[in-house]
């Protein structure tokens, strides 16, 4: 039987893998929902713990102004009343202005500016020069439309990370800069669509198109404009 | 005619009324209704300010009357809120009931209402014990019990009385069953108010577990459209099966295997089928986890003799079979319990890699992250092999359950049928309707969201470079090139005992020493690519050494050969040394030794998954065929081909056989 060259990957591209096995079967995650993400923004295998963290890393992925985030930072000790405290964000995230945002998320409703942890988590970020912001779980929740979104974006373009797609990518740019084109009549000019769709994810995900992710499902009809960055 | 006063009796926080918790007074009956609403206008009248006259006049409610309301309604309630409205209900009780007089029953037997409430608040430790007999909480040396039933609770808590002095004219040995009662109902609100901690400590930690499920609250996570989230799992066959095997003499005999695990793969949105693998195994392994999801995205069809048609011999079967424009159909997350298989770091790995979803793992033992898949497995045991005769039924318990392994000899069911049954019920799932998505089956609402624009469905297949050949099922390890320029032996390179080297290899003298990145087809051994890691140049495919040449053996059953030093000792270059450990087996199983009880074999089933990479009539040639024909037929048979002593004979083979990709 003849057997075709398979698309191995290249060497360096194994570098992400993640031992999940140890993660798994660690003795110390008795409770904790385990994640394994590609982030495209930050060209890494993430180990995520808990579903409201992964979820607040998907929409990050969609903020064109965040160039990296980080999942479970470490602590940071914060001395209070004369003791040492570790404090930890859910999450570190950087936008291209330089600003650094510690991220806290919390289970219930928001935190209106009072709790004793609240305030431990500001003086944290204080402490790195971070902003401090604090989510609650209701808001995370009313972005699932989203959310869902963009964790099928992001599985489009880590389908084809180790491909090239440029041509479809600069095909897509000069298709939306003469207006608005839908998904559909993208897919229809391709040859490959795993290339295309991880193509158009790309340009979103680029902020060189946009559409509405907000309010409707992505798919066939969404349409894309060409934002001029 | 009085003036308004201040209301001082309503705090400043509560002046807004419309934040006060109120009934719906629309299901009580109407005299209740009425007074109801009066009072609730007498208490409205009151905090804005109107005189009492005018409050009196409207509702008939004098000052008193109306300021005792108010109070009732501040009184703070369980919830952590006020009473508010709901204080105004006649015979509405805003706190419980105190006793504060003495205990003095009547003759009758009444009159003891409150008594064990004050016989607590007199004595806080027989409370405190009270408490640690029901919820079973370790204090001191004393080894807890679980689930003390109330009748010794009682009578410890009558114990603890004598000891204090109590005698037979005081509460509760004065009563007739000395407060038995008064101490059901005091535990009763126990429960009632801490489910979640009477659950653990009385009825078990599956209980407690429950308390997780139907909280009131939505899940995270949106499931909004399909292949956002797929749910994979194994599920253990419910019923016995056997093999067949001819010893020297002819004679059939059937060995009973051990239960096997069928793996599925479930889109979570309509619940629609998408790869199904039966492992037979004790335990899935990571190669089975891989086989499921393989077999979801790679359109292998089922041949004629495949038992995976099912018992209508039909060739559509999952989700991709019945929609052919869905091959290759990749999906965003995948959800998937601790099992060590799920974890195996080539399954998330390689998943990843290739389909680019994420994984998750949900908590220990939160069976309820995968509801659709565990009932989707109950659904297709309920409907197909509990109704068998060699049913293993829901548990030791149920009375269907009449020994399943002689009922799979007796009714001849084999490995074949059952994987039969399996793939008939799970085509019977993908296309009939069910209520789950309101009376359609997961096949329509497949189709109907690939019409429908908004639905978000659309065909997201695999890259075509990785359609051609999908390295899902691929081991990686690193290793180092061998040789001698001294002795001129060729570069070359060993992995689990075998020598790999091609063309390529063998002329690059240069790689002595070097790492190489290898990746071997988990399913085939044979089957290995060869990358310098140094520079990425590949080196194409290798050849491994004779004996392993033409083997079909997978890479995980070489290593438990090599293991159990089958391939060293006793093979001979050019055999295959699967075929030999089959053969091994099948000695094995046929001398075991009768036992009066039938009991199934783990080596029948190694036997019979082995007969799946050896299927050639060396090796297992014996298993599941079909039953003997009748002796005239035999005859005939042989005499019509020229065999009158039955030499050439061979029952038809009947085994699953992969296709050669």
């Amino acid at each position: 039987m003849a057997h075709r060259d398979p698309a191995l990957p290249h060497p360096s591209q194994l570098d992400c893998r993640v031992n999940s096995f140890a993660a798994v079967t660690s003795g110390q995650r008795k409770a904790a929902n385990l994640w394994f993400f590609d982030s495209p923004k930050n060209k890494a295998r993430f180990t995520i713990r808990s579903d409201i963290v992964f979820m607040q890393c998907v929409l990050l992925e969609g903020l064109v102004d965040v160039v990296r985030y980080v999942p479970h930072p470490p602590a940071v000790s914060v001395t209070e009343e004369c003791r040492s405290i570790d404090i930890s964000a859910d999450i570190y995230s950087y936008q291209s202005d330089g600003t650094a945002n510690w991220l806290e998320l919390v289970a219930g409703d928001r935190i209106h500016g009072g709790g004793s942890n609240c305030s431990r988590g500001k003086n944290a970020a204080a402490t790195k020069q971070m902003r401090y912001i604090n989510r609650a779980r209701r808001e995370i929740e009313a972005q699932g439309i989203l959310f869902d979104n963009w964790l099928n974006l992001c599985a489009h373009i880590n389908r084809c990370k180790n491909l090239i797609i440029h041509k479809e990518l600069d095909f897509i740019v000069e298709r939306s800069k003469f207006g608005s084109v839908t998904v559909r009549s993208l897919l229809s000019d391709s040859e490959d669509p795993a290339k295309m769709l991880s193509a158009i994810a790309l340009s979103l995900h680029r902020g060189l198109t946009a559409t509405d992710l907000d309010r409707r499902l992505w798919g066939y009809d969404s349409l894309l404009e060409w934002t001029g960055a | 005619m009085s003036a308004p006063g201040p209301r001082r009796l309503i705090p400043l926080a509560l002046q807004d009324l419309a934040e006060w918790p109120s009934p719906d007074s629309s299901v009580l009956d109407e005299r209740l209704r009425t007074l109801y609403e009066k009072r609730r206008r007498a208490v409205s009248m009151y905090a804005i300010g109107r005189p009492f006259d005018e409050i009196r006049k409207e509702s008939g409610l004098g000052e008193d009357e109306v300021q005792r309301l108010v109070k009732r309604c501040l009184i703070l309630h369980a919830d952590g809120s006020i009473h508010g409205f709901r204080a105004l209900i006649p015979n509405y009780r805003v706190r419980q009931y105190t006793r504060h007089s003495a205990v003095s029953g009547n003759l009758d037997g009444t009159g003891y209402v409150g008594a064990l409430d004050q016989l607590f608040q007199k004595l806080p430790q027989i409370r405190d014990l009270v408490h640690q007999l029901f919820y079973g909480t370790k204090k001191g040396n004393v080894l807890p019990e679980i689930a003390k039933p109330i009748s010794v609770i009682h009578s410890r808590f009558k114990k603890e009385l004598r000891l204090l002095g109590y005698t037979d004219y005081d509460w509760p040995f004065n009563t007739r069953h000395s407060g038995y009662q008064a101490l059901w109902s005091y535990c009763r609100s126990l429960r009632n108010n801490d489910a979640q901690n009477a659950a653990y400590d009385r009825c078990g930690i599956e209980a407690s577990r429950r308390g997780h499920v139907g909280k009131g609250i939505a899940p995270l996570l949106p499931n909004i459209r399909p292949f956002s989230h797929v749910q994979l799992d194994f599920h253990k066959v419910d019923a016995a099966s056997i093999i067949v095997l001819r010893n020297d003499h002819g004679v059939e005999l059937e060995i009973p295997v051990q239960r096997w695990h069928v793996g599925l793969l479930v889109d979570e949105y309509t619940g629609a089928i998408l790869g199904a693998h039966v492992a037979l195994e004790k335990t899935p392994s990571a190669d089975s986890v891989l086989e499921v999801l393989d077999n979801a995205l790679r359109p292998e069809d089922f041949g004629s003799a495949d038992p995976r048609r099912g018992l209508t011999q039909q060739a559509n079967v999952l989700l991709r079979q019945l929609i052919p424009e869905l091959k290759y159909q990749c999906f965003a997350s995948l959800k998937v319990d601790n099992a060590w298989g799920n974890a195996a770091n080539e399954v998330v790995n390689n998943l990843m890699d290739t389909v680019g979803c994420a994984v998750n793992f949900g908590p220990v033992r939160a069976w309820w992250r995968r509801r659709l898949i565990e009932q989707i497995f109950q659904s297709l045991t309920q409907h197909g092999l509990q109704r068998l005769p060699s049913t293993f039924g829901a548990g030791p318990g149920d009375d269907r359950i009449t020994c399943p392994n002689k009922s799979a000899i007796k009714f001849r069911i084999l490995l074949s049928d059952l994987i039969k049954v399996i793939f008939t019920c799970i085509q019977k799932h993908n296309i009939e309707p069910n209520e789950g998505l309101e009376w359609a089956s997961p096949v329509q609402c497949n189709e109907a969201a690939l019409k429908n624009p908004c639905s978000g469905h659309i065909h997201q297949p695999l890259p075509k470079i990785t359609q051609q050949g999908l390295w899902l099922t691929m081991h990686v390890e690193e290793v180092t090139v061998r040789g001698n320029i001294n002795r001129n032996d060729r570069p070359y390179f060993v992995t689990d005992r075998c020598r790999y080297t091609n063309d390529v290899l063998a002329q690059s003298f240069w790689l002595f020493g070097k790492t190489l990145v290898i990746y071997v087809d988990r399913r085939h051994c044979r089957i290995v690519y060869a990358t310098v890691k140094e520079t990425g140049m590949r080196l194409g495919l290798m050849i491994p050494e004779a004996r392993w040449r033409n083997s079909d053996c997978s890479w995980r059953d070489r290593k438990l050969f090599n293991r159990s030093g089958l391939s060293t000792r006793h093979t001979d270059i050019f055999e295959d040394p699967a075929e030999l450990l089959a053969q091994e087996k099948i000695t094995a199983l046929l001398n075991r030794p009768k036992s009066r009880k039938v009991k199934s074999s783990s080596v029948a089933l190694s036997l019979a998954k082995l007969n799946r990479i050896a299927p050639s009539t060396n090796a297992p040639s014996n298993l599941d065929q079909k039953p003997t024909p009748q002796k005239a037929e035999v005859e005939q048979n042989r005499e019509q081909v020229g065999d009158p002593f039955g030499l050439t004979s061979v029952p038809p083979i009947k085994s699953v056989r992969r296709t050669d990709r």
